[in-house]
């Protein structure tokens, strides 16, 4: 089995083997902390924020 | 997901590993969703037996199949079975690299590179370089090339080269 074959296969078990109430807390999860781990100017849920580099967080566009 | 409870529990037991993938361009780059932790482990006896009494502690789940899906053995040597894992954990998913494409044999090389980071609640961690996750996108067929990501990456090299 080559290097992307065994990766698909891989994740396909995983997939197959996740707890799907689990799998929707852990994503939940997963969204919080990436927020709060995110310097102000790269957060999506915040006022907008300039950063040292002039870069500035995005806003929902609903889509 | 708690990317935290896992970068823990490596750092617990000591392993010698690089976040690498979508988690690790997440923080250094751009919000972008990613559902899993993905980790490059040193290849040797030593750190593999670490890495699994880390798994343990998380509750991490693997199997050949997902109907022999359960706890991972106390034995560290399955890991030797395959270049790549993804498993379960209590606090989410994870990926596990023996070696990664784009870098193969270059673990020490990178670990070189690599940034030492902290989480928001200081958990330590050692990153993938920017250049490094560059090779690993460029070393993919275009098809499966994240083109934004390899354009950010691009440019991040290039204002830290231009400095």
């Amino acid at each position: 089995m080559d290097w992307d074959q065994l990766k698909l296969e891989e994740e396909r078990k995983r997939d197959a083997a996740y707890d799907p109430a689990q799998r929707w807390l852990h994503i939940q999860q997963t969204i919080t902390w990436a927020e709060a781990n995110l310097p102000l100017q790269r957060r999506r849920n915040r006022p907008r924020t300039r950063g040292p580099d002039g870069q500035t967080n995005s806003m929902p566009t609903g889509q | 997901m708690n990317v935290d409870a896992i970068l823990q529990a490596l750092d617990r037991e000591q392993v010698d590993c690089l976040l690498i993938g979508g988690m690790n361009f997440l923080l250094r780059h751009r919000p972008e969703l990613t559902f899993d932790v993905d980790v490059w482990v040193r290849d040797d006896p030593v750190n593999l037996e670490r890495l699994n009494r880390a798994l343990r502690s998380l509750d991490a789940q693997w199997g050949p199949t997902e109907t022999e899906w359960r706890a991972v053995p106390d034995d560290w040597r399955w890991l030797q079975s395959q270049v790549v894992f993804c498993l379960t954990t209590e606090h989410g998913a994870l990926d596990v690299f023996r070696d990664v494409r784009g870098l193969e044999g270059r673990y020490d090389e990178c670990r070189q590179r690599a940034l030492a980071s902290v989480t928001g609640t200081g958990v330590k961690y050692a990153a993938l370089s920017d250049q490094d996750m560059l090779a690993c996108q460029e070393a993919l067929p275009p098809s499966q090339r994240k083109p934004q990501r390899v354009e950010i990456l691009r440019a991040a090299i290039q204002r830290a080269n231009n400095r």
